[in-house]
């Protein structure tokens, strides 16, 4: 995932970090109605982890059930000045997972998001963590 | 990109995965697909018996089955694996062949 720096020496195994550490301070709501009409919507919706600003520092994207606040106001990403443009995918679909993968080999991680409905959507990483449809 | 890649479909994935599945340098993708909703949503699923049988509706055949025991299975709809041929700036996926969700 993308042009990480890996400890020598170091131990396996995670480490759990507090939001506070992080800065994930998100939560993926989902109003009753929108469960009790579709029930699918309950499998809940994934995050993604890389360092797609190369920043050595993994970043995170994280997503809501909710289309619109996928891309621009989805905590990490936002937070890191990150934005995506001319998502029209993104506002017509319900989002669901999402994976961060060089898929163009151009040293840059790009996006994959699994949409409901809409199939995957490819966001390429421009180089400037700037993400296009 | 979306469009070059030819992942946009109408199918309800849920995650995508990416590794070089056939060994040639390039990341493949795997999309596993849920559906858009579940059957269950719906209120109401007409079944008419049929000589004493439950018989699925034909619009529901891929989707709806019945064991032995009478009760209902929901089919998720097909999973793809889409291999990258990296002929395009944008990488392109093909879609060789459909697994059964």
């Amino acid at each position: 995932m993308g042009r990480s720096k890996l400890r020598r020496g170091g131990k396996t195994g995670f480490t759990l970090l507090a939001s506070e550490q992080t800065g994930a301070l998100l939560t993926n709501s989902l109003e009753a109605l929108q469960s009790a009409g579709n029930r699918v919507l309950s499998n809940g919706s994934g995050v993604a982890v890389g360092d797609y600003d190369m920043t050595v520092w993994w970043t995170s994207f994280v997503q809501f059930e909710r289309a619109q606040h996928a891309l621009q106001e989805s905590g990490w990403m936002q937070i890191q000045g990150c934005h995506g443009r001319g998502g029209s995918y993104s506002h017509e679909s319900i989002l669901r997972g999402a994976t961060f993968a060089d898929i163009d080999g151009d040293g840059n991680l790009d996006l994959l998001v699994a949409t409901t409905g809409g199939g995957v959507i490819c966001y390429s990483n421009d180089g400037h963590a700037d993400f296009l449809t | 990109m979306t469009a070059a890649a030819g992942t946009a479909t109408r199918f309800g994935s849920v995650n995508a995965g990416l590794a070089d599945v056939n060994g040639d340098g390039a990341l493949d993708l795997y999309v596993c697909n849920n559906r858009t909703d579940d059957i269950r949503d719906r209120g109401q699923v007409d079944i008419q018996r049929v000589n004493g049988k439950l018989v699925i509706p034909p619009v529901f055949k891929d989707r709806l089955s019945i064991d032995d025991k009478g009760h209902f299975l929901e089919y998720g709809e097909p999973d793809v694996l889409y291999l990258n041929n990296g002929k395009v700036i944008h990488a392109r996926f093909l879609d060789r062949w459909n697994v059964s969700g």
